[in-house]
């Protein structure tokens, strides 16, 4: 599971976040450091798409990005989707 | 680390870097870059030229150089030409009389034309080589004719042509000109299969994932 874009909806799922504060949580909680250019790669994706948008901030070079009402609803689609996934191979490992 | 960073910036689209340049330097000295950052913002880079509309016209402009190139590279075939004026009527014999066997075999020896060839073929097959990349047109109406001869080698096919055409009668000047490979084809096949890449790529990478 290391989609940037879904590790990036996923961050931005618990609050608005800048660019670094995103590398960080993506980092604690999937120990997985995007580089710059990955994540902005997903930024720009992402904002076309219309799942996050930039909120206006004081300063501009650390701007927030939030997940929008369709950004939420596509993460909750790829999460239930990751859970058929990971409930199916779980069961496939150990079977009763 | 970070000053190569920030220049891999640069890499980026203008209408990109206007939109997220800025953040992006600010997240390169936020974060402790690495390495393997450096590489990250040249392929995040490359994907995201490979999204801009311009990318066709550089990939078109790259086919079109690429062209040109080969076509320089590849082996070029010359047709020669010239012209004789014939006063006599009878215009069939004295071809038949000039393209003969022998006279066309004197021709091969004087002029040493495929002397590769000739290593491996029986010397009836270099003559019907010769005659392959020999045209004689019928007579205008003031009994002009013209002598075509082609050859990889210009001065060779301009000599060959000339010495056809002087057992035919006297000869006008020779002029030779690149039959293959066709520089202008090329180009245009190397601008059309550029652009037309280019928009395919730019429209597969553009598309929602």
């Amino acid at each position: 599971m290391s989609d940037p874009a879904i590790l990036l909806l996923a961050s931005l799922a618990e609050g608005d976040k800048h660019g670094y504060a995103m590398m960080e949580d993506i980092l604690r909680f999937a120990g997985i450091r995007l580089g710059p250019g990955t994540l902005y790669g997903a930024i720009t994706r992402l904002e076309e798409r219309g799942f996050i948008q930039p909120i206006d901030s004081a300063d501009s070079r650390r701007r927030p990005y939030r997940l929008t009402a369709a950004g939420r609803q596509h993460l909750d689609v790829e999460m239930a989707t990751l859970s058929r996934i990971v409930n199916t191979a779980t069961s496939r490992l150990r079977p009763a | 680390m970070t000053p190569l960073a920030r220049l891999l910036i640069l890499l980026y689209p203008r209408s990109w870097r206007a939109r997220y340049g800025e953040e992006l330097e600010a997240l390169i000295e936020d974060a402790n870059t690495r390495p393997t950052d450096v590489l990250d913002l040249f392929t995040g880079a490359l994907k995201m030229q490979l999204t801009n509309w311009k990318f066709p016209i550089g990939l078109a402009l790259a086919g079109l150089a690429l062209a040109t190139i080969a076509a320089e590279l590849v082996p070029k075939i010359y047709l020669a030409e010239t012209s004789v004026r014939s006063d006599t009527g009878n215009h069939v014999a004295i071809v038949r009389k000039a393209m003969n066997g022998s006279a066309l075999v004197e021709i091969i020896h004087a002029e040493g034309l495929y002397s590769e060839e000739s290593a491996r073929m029986p010397l009836e097959e270099i003559v019907e080589q010769l005659n392959r990349n020999l045209r004689i047109s019928a007579p205008g109406p003031d009994g002009v004719m013209k002598v075509y001869f082609q050859h990889s080698d210009s001065a060779i096919a301009q000599r060959a042509a000339h010495r056809l055409a002087a057992s035919l009668a006297v000869p006008g000047p020779v002029t030779a000109s690149v039959v293959f490979p066709n520089h202008r084809s090329l180009q245009i096949i190397g601008l059309g299969i550029g652009l037309l890449s280019g928009l395919a790529i730019v429209m597969r990478r553009r598309r929602p994932a």
